[in-house]
C-alpha cells in the first residue's frame, strides 16, 4: 500500500518535473521553439490586425513585462530545484525507493514551492487576461472573438476587420461553380473526387465519424441545390451556400471559462515584440 | 419637304414608337434584350454614322463598330448601344455600410450590382478586372430588371447600390431597375466617381436615394495622373447633387506620393465644409496596392489617420475612416457630447445607440436617412 502511494507520488513529481520544464521555457527542445516561434507569428498577426494604439501597445508591453519578470524571478530557484530533483533521480536509480530522508524532505519542499509558484503565476495569468481584455475597444473584442489563428495572413479587402485572419470560402465558391457545368452522369465521380480532397481535412475538424458522413450528405445537397440555380441566384447565393460546406470544429465548452483568444495576447516573450512594433 | 418624305418620316417616327415601347415591355416581363444592348439616353447622331457620347464629359466621338472610352457604349450603325443592358457581372448582396454609407439605413443589406467597364482609368482600381473590360469580356450573367428587383427583394434588401464599376456607363440599364424598385419600395443608391454630365446626373437623380462619390484627389494634376480625368467636373457633380438635396457621402482614397499630401487633403475638407456643409460625411480609405499601383506600399495608418484629424480641425463633423478596422475611425460619434453611437466593425454595425435620428444622450440630430 505505502509503495503505491509512493509511486503516486513520484509520478507526480515527474509529471511536474516535466511539465515545470517546458512550462518555463527551460531546455526548449526544438519542437518547442518551433512552436513558440509560430505562436509568435500568429500573435502578431492579430496585434497587427487588432490596429493597436500606441497607448494600447504600452499598456500591453507592462501587462507582459509584469509576467516576464515573474518568471524571470523564479529562474534561480529553478536551477536550485532542477539539481535537487536530478540528485534525486540518481538516487532512485541508485536506492530505488530506500531513499535517503533528508533527500526526500528537501525534494519534497522545492515540489512544493514549485506548486505555490505555479498557483501564483496562474492567478497572475488570469489576472493579465482580464487587464488586457479590458484596454480593447468593443470592435477590438469582437476580432478577438473570432479570430482565427495563422500563419500566412490573408489580406480580404473587402472585409477589412479580417486582415490577417486565416482566409476562408473562395476555393468552395470555385468548386461549386464548376460543379454547376459538370454533366448529370459525372456528378458523382466530380463528388467522389472533390471528397477524396477534403475528407482528411473534415476528419480532422469532426473527429466523430456520424459527422463526418453527415457533413458529405451536406455537400452533396449543396451541390445539388447550386446546379438548381440560375446563374443570377448562384451569385447571390454563393457565400450562403458555401457556409453550410466549410467544416467548423464544434465549439469546446470549457473555453468559455478559459482564457480564450486573448492568449495570443499575453504569453511570454512578447514585450520584445510589442517594443519593435511600439519603435516603427 | 414634299408629301412623301412627310410620310417616311412619320411612318418611321411610328415605328420607332412602337419598338421603344415593345423593348421596354418585353424588358418589364423578363424578356430578352440581353446581350444586345439598349439604346443611349444621351448621345447625338453625327454626319457618316458618327455618334457623340453626352453622358459624360469625354463626349467620345464614336466611329460605327467601336467604343467609346468606357467600353460600354458602341457605335452600331449610327445609335449608341449601352452594351452592358441586362448583363451584370457582379450581384451580391452586401452590408449598406460596404458603400460606404454610414448614415443610411444602418446595418442593412443592399443588393448591389455592376456590368463591365468605366469611364476613368483609376492606376490603383480594386475592380480593374471588370472596370477595364467591355461588358462581354466578364463572365456575365443575363437578368432582367424585374428579374433583378426581385431578387433583391428576395434577399429582403432594403436598397439597391449601382456600384463597383461607374453606373452611368450602364445609366439606361440602373434606370429601368431603379424605376421598378422604387415602386416596390426599395432604396436606390449610386457610388459613383462623379464624372458625368448634368443632364443624366439630372435623369437619374429622380430615383436616386443616396449618392457615394469618390473624390479621388485635390489638384488637377493628381487627378490627371491617377485617374485620367480632370478635378472641375467632379466638384460640379457633387455641389450639383448637394443642390438637389440628395443625400451624399464623399469618399477619398489615399494614395502614397499621389494625393498623400496633407495640404490638398486640408483644402478638400474646406472645400467640403464650405460648398456642401459639415455635416456631409468624409471617408478616408487606405489604399492597397493594386493594378498598375503595385509598386506602392499600402497607405500608412498614420497618414489616413492624420488626415481625419485634418476633417475634424477643419470643422467637418463625420470624418471617417472606413477601410482599417477595428478603429475608431470607423464609429459615428455625436459632434455635440461625443458620446459613440453607432459602432461599426469594419462593414458591420456592432452597436447602435440612435434613437431615430438622434443622439441618445443629448437629443442631437444626426443627417442622414435612417428609416
Amino acid at each position: 500500500m505505502e509503495e503505491i502511494v509512493i509511486m503516486k507520488k513520484l509520478t507526480m513529481l515527474l509529471m511536474f518535473f516535466c511539465v515545470g520544464t517546458v512550462f518555463f521555457g527551460a531546455n526548449l527542445s526544438k519542437q518547442f521553439e518551433l512552436r513558440q516561434t509560430i505562436q509568435d507569428i500568429q500573435s502578431l498577426n492579430l496585434i497587427i490586425g487588432l490596429n493597436l494604439t500606441k497607448n494600447q501597445l504600452n499598456q500591453l508591453i507592462n501587462i507582459n513585462k509584469k509576467i516576464e519578470n515573474t518568471i524571470s524571478s523564479i529562474e534561480s530557484r529553478m536551477d536550485v530545484m532542477n539539481s535537487k530533483y536530478k540528485e534525486f533521480k540518481e538516487g532512485l536509480i541508485k536506492d530505488g525507493f530506500e531513499l535517503d530522508k533528508k533527500l526526500m524532505s528537501e525534494t519534497g519542499k522545492l515540489h512544493r514551492e514549485e506548486i505555490d509558484f505555479k498557483e501564483e503565476f496562474k492567478e497572475l495569468n488570469k489576472e493579465s487576461f482580464k487587464k488586457a481584455e479590458a484596454i480593447l475597444t468593443d470592435a477590438q473584442k469582437k476580432v478577438l472573438e473570432n479570430y482565427k489563428p495563422c500563419l500566412l495572413p490573408t489580406k480580404d479587402l473587402r472585409n477589412p476587420a479580417r486582415i490577417g485572419q486565416a482566409g476562408h470560402g473562395s476555393h468552395f465558391i470555385n468548386m461549386l461553380r464548376r460543379s454547376r457545368n459538370v454533366p448529370d452522369e459525372k456528378l458523382e465521380e466530380m463528388i467522389e473526387r472533390i471528397w477524396k480532397k477534403s475528407e482528411r481535412k473534415v476528419r480532422r475538424k469532426l473527429k466523430d465519424d456520424s459527422a463526418v458522413k453527415k457533413h458529405k450528405d451536406v455537400l452533396i445537397e449543396v451541390i445539388a441545390e447550386a446546379r438548381n440555380m440560375s446563374e443570377a441566384e448562384f451569385e447571390i447565393n454563393k457565400e450562403f451556400l458555401i457556409k453550410r460546406i466549410i467544416p467548423e470544429k464544434p465549439k469546446k465548452e470549457f473555453k468559455k471559462h478559459g482564457p480564450g483568444k486573448v492568449r495570443f495576447l499575453v504569453r511570454p516573450g512578447l514585450v520584445a515584440i510589442y517594443q519593435k512594433l511600439l519603435a516603427k | 419637304m414634299n408629301r412623301r418624305d412627310f410620310l417616311e418620316k412619320i411612318m418611321k417616327f411610328a415605328a420607332a414608337g412602337v419598338c421603344t415601347q415593345l423593348g421596354q415591355t418585353a424588358s418589364l416581363f423578363g424578356w430578352g434584350f440581353s446581350g444586345e444592348g439598349k439604346e443611349s439616353y444621351f448621345y447625338k447622331k453625327l454626319s457618316k454614322n458618327l455618334v457623340k457620347c453626352l453622358i459624360c464629359p469625354h463626349g467620345c466621338i464614336i466611329k460605327p463598330g467601336e467604343y467609346g472610352i468606357c467600353n460600354t457604349r458602341m457605335n452600331q450603325s449610327g445609335i449608341e448601344i449601352n452594351t452592358g443592358y441586362g448583363n451584370p457581372c457582379i450581384l451580391e448582396v452586401v452590408p449598406i455600410e460596404m458603400s460606404p454609407l454610414y448614415h443610411f439605413l444602418p446595418s442593412t443589406n443592399a443588393f448591389s450590382l455592376t456590368t463591365g467597364g468605366c469611364n476613368l482609368k483609376c492606376l490603383y482600381c480594386q475592380n480593374w478586372t471588370i472596370s477595364q473590360l467591355k461588358p462581354h469580356q466578364t463572365r456575365n450573367m443575363d437578368v432582367s430588371s424585374v428579374e433583378a428587383v426581385k431578387l433583391a427583394e428576395k434577399k429582403q434588401c432594403k436598397s439597391i447600390v449601382f456600384s463597383y464599376g461607374e453606373p452611368v456607363c450602364y445609366m439606361e440599364y440602373a434606370d429601368e431597375i431603379a424605376q421598378i424598385a422604387r415602386g416596390n419600395d426599395i432604396r436606390i443608391n449610386w457610388v459613383t466617381a462623379g464624372y458625368m454630365n448634368k443632364a443624366p446626373l439630372k435623369k437619374i437623380s429622380r430615383l436616386i436615394d443616396a449618392y457615394t462619390v469618390t473624390l479621388k484627389a485635390f489638384s488637377d494634376s493628381s487627378y490627371k495622373k491617377l485617374t485620367g480625368i480632370k478635378l472641375k467636373p467632379v466638384l460640379n457633380t457633387i455641389s450639383e447633387i448637394q443642390s438637389m438635396g440628395k443625400w451624399l457621402e464623399i469618399v477619398n482614397l489615399i494614395v502614397p506620393t499621389y494625393n498623400d499630401g496633407l495640404k490638398d487633403i486640408r483644402k478638400m475638407c474646406r472645400w467640403i465644409k464650405r460648398n456642401l456643409g459639415a455635416d456631409v460625411p468624409l471617408h478616408f480609405g487606405r489604399f492597397q496596392p493594386k493594378y498598375k499601383l503595385t509598386n506602392l506600399p499600402a497607405t500608412p495608418k498614420k497618414t489616413v489617420e492624420a488626415a481625419r484629424q485634418i476633417g475634424f480641425d477643419e470643422g467637418l463633423n463625420y470624418v471617417y475612416i472606413s477601410n482599417i478596422s477595428p478603429h475608431d475611425g470607423n464609429n459615428t460619434y455625436c459632434p455635440k457630447c461625443g458620446k459613440a453611437l453607432i459602432k461599426r466593425l469594419g462593414f458591420s454595425v456592432i452597436e447602435n445607440n440612435l434613437k431615430g435620428n438622434k443622439c441618445c444622450k443629448c437629443g442631437h440630430k444626426i443627417p442622414g436617412i435612417f428609416r
